[in-house]
């Protein structure tokens, strides 16, 4: 068979994959983008209550308390974990080169895992929540949650034991050990936190191991899949280091089960314990200054096309709020640091960098890439997507600043016995009216995002052979150059 | 296109493995559930739990005492939600009384201090 021929049977292959794949990944990404705005809008609301407690004082269903759970809660399990999903499945079918035969299952499915978030986000402002931290939701949604993402997700891992013969790619490490401890991790902290009779302190460190673990096995894993992936696509040049990937896989996997429990520090707990976990959040760092590296070694000499391309550009950024979570890591683990920050605002920035600044980033490189091809439409306006991203950038970075070291010097304030408590409060205070403005400011980013994404749902983007860059003008026709192209 | 890999059969079985996997971690934990519960037939402890609990039923009963309907005289002691009411009816009719508190600055200051 001629090169060509290949050619053209692989490009037909990579569009029948895509066709099938189409409804799935863009239902978890519409929805998603969705909660996203509405997790945000949350945080906006909890923020501002924070240091102006009257706002909206007559509805108790938006007291802080109320609305800071949701704001996380529906970040997690509505933004989250759906864009995940909707990630590995492309992901997993292309480099499987399989198309998925169960896209109405997966579609129900996610169906499902929505209904659960409504019904949790509604128990919570209803005052229903278990008031156990990432897991407040009521106590009926994990099972729904475990239900449908068992439909999701295990159609992945059929294709990969069906996957045409040939080389595993690091993405699909990333993807297989994500998938399979996920459920691990949300079976046990949930069985042993909401069924079993255990002892309260035990559930408090359950609680804390959970928090961690759901980052370092799941979110970061599949945040790595997708930096794996499109860096060596969109450069066209192959990863930096296979070894140092292979290191950065296994470090990961083994370190992340270890960390969480260093936030009880203090509890009538083993002592080892919450320095077991501080270790593993320090060492934390080895694994994600290799992926950072692996990646920015990967794109080193693309630094144009990491301006121009958009889904370069997000993930570039993701890799260096990895190695900024690995710095973080290593800083607010230390024992003395630790004194100080474990009851400030220290842990939210951190909370926020893994989620947003890491994981949502990379997803956002992932759906700027993936959505053209399942949708046979380039993205409308590069005005969007500079705005998405600009603003994304400059309020996590203000959110996880202000948060990890107003954090720092609030608990400092803090242990200062010497001094007035409300120099703690004060600083407190500064750092709420700051992480509202930045909270606003990415509420405006994502709702550019949205309405785009929602524009690509609805099939309304560029008719165009080339791929819509950040730095691009369109010229006479907005379809580019080239004039409205037929993509079918 | 390898056609060994990708057979129905396989894919049925890959179903039922990835589901026994995912599976596999509750009934695991199920398990493993009896060296987790919290034992709670520590006698030592127990014999503290009661006493406790004495003292518990003794305050509760004293405090639950002060909130019956008694008679003392000419004075009753009623429950507090329905005192509120007729106290803040005796509050609203009552007049001021006068004391002999001078306020700062009040025209009554100025004409004591007026001859110091």
């Amino acid at each position: 068979m001629s090169n060509d021929q290949t050619n053209t049977l692989d490009a037909r292959l990579r569009t029948a994959i895509d066709k099938s794949v189409s409804n799935p990944v863009m239902f978890f990404f519409t929805t998603g983008a969705l909660w996203l705005v509405v997790s945000i809008l949350l945080g906006v609301l909890a923020s501002l209550k924070s240091h102006w407690p009257t706002f909206f004082e007559a509805f108790g269903e938006l007291s802080t308390g109320r609305a800071y759970v949701a704001h996380l809660n529906v970040l997690i399990y509505g933004w989250c974990f759906p864009a995940a999903f909707g990630a590995i499945i492309w992901f997993m079918s292309r480099l499987c080169r399989k198309e998925s035969k169960h896209a109405g299952i997966i579609v129900a499915a996610g169906l499902v895992w929505n209904f659960g978030v409504v019904i949790g986000l509604l128990g919570v402002m209803l005052g229903k929540s278990t008031g156990v931290p990432w897991m407040e939701f009521p106590n009926q949604c994990w099972v729904i949650f475990l239900f449908a993402y068992i439909l999701i997700a295990i159609w992945s891992f059929v294709q990969f034991r069906v996957r045409e013969g040939g080389h595993v790619y690091i993405s699909q490490w990333y993807i297989l050990a994500a998938l399979f401890l996920f459920p691990w991790i949300f079976c046990s902290a949930h069985i042993f936190t909401f069924v079993f009779d255990g002892h309260p302190v035990m559930t408090a460190a359950v609680a804390s191991w959970f928090k961690s673990s759901i980052v370092n096995l799941f979110f970061i894993p599949v945040a790595a899949a997708s930096v794996y992936y499109i860096a060596p696509k969109v450069t066209g040049r192959p990863v930096h280091s296979y070894s140092l990937a292979l290191l950065g896989f296994w470090t990961l996997i083994i370190l992340g089960a270890w960390g969480g429990i260093q936030k009880l520090t203090g509890a009538p707990l083993p002592a080892f314990m919450p320095y077991v976990s501080a270790a593993a959040g320090v060492l934390f760092f080895i694994p994600a200054l290799t992926i950072g590296y692996n990646i920015l070694m990967t794109t080193k000499s693309h630094h144009d096309l990491a301006k121009k391309s958009p889904s370069l550009r997000f993930t570039v950024a993701s890799v260096i709020a990895l190695i900024g979570m690995g710095v973080a890591g290593v800083f607010l683990n230390l024992p003395s640091v630790m004194r100080g920050t474990q009851f400030s605002l220290s842990g939210y920035g951190y909370e926020i960098l893994a989620l947003y600044g890491v994981f949502s980033m990379s997803m956002f490189a992932a759906i700027y890439y993936i959505v053209p091809r399942v949708t046979k439409r380039e993205w409308l306006a590069p005005s969007f997507i500079r705005t998405h991203f600009n603003l994304s950038a400059y309020g996590v970075i203000a959110v996880v600043m202000g948060s990890i070291l107003g954090g720092y010097l609030q608990g400092a304030a803090v242990e200062a016995i010497d001094q007035p408590f409300s120099d703690a409060k004060a600083t407190a205070y500064m750092i709420s009216i700051f992480n509202s403005i930045a909270w606003v400011i990415i509420l405006i980013s994502n709702l550019a995002f949205l309405f785009h994404i929602l524009l690509m749902a609805v099939r309304l983007g560029r008719h165009s052979k080339h791929a819509t860059l950040i730095e691009e003008h369109h010229g006479s026709s907005p379809h580019g150059a080239d004039g409205k192209v037929n993509n079918y | 296109m390898d056609p060994q890999r990708d057979t129905p059969l396989k894919r049925f079985g890959a179903f039922w493995i990835g589901l026994f996997i995912v599976v596999s971690f509750g009934v695991a934990a199920l398990f493993l559930s009896p060296s987790f519960k919290a034992d709670m037939e520590d006698p030592a402890l127990q014999s503290q739990y009661e006493a406790r609990l004495a003292i518990k039923a003794d305050v509760d009963a004293a405090q639950a005492e002060q909130f019956e309907f008694k008679k003392n005289g000419n004075k009753a002691q009623v429950a507090p939600e329905q005192a509120f009411a007729y106290t803040a009816k005796q509050l609203l009719t009552a007049q001021p009384k006068k004391t002999g508190t001078v306020v700062p600055g009040s025209p009554t200051d100025l004409k004591n201090n007026s001859g110091n």
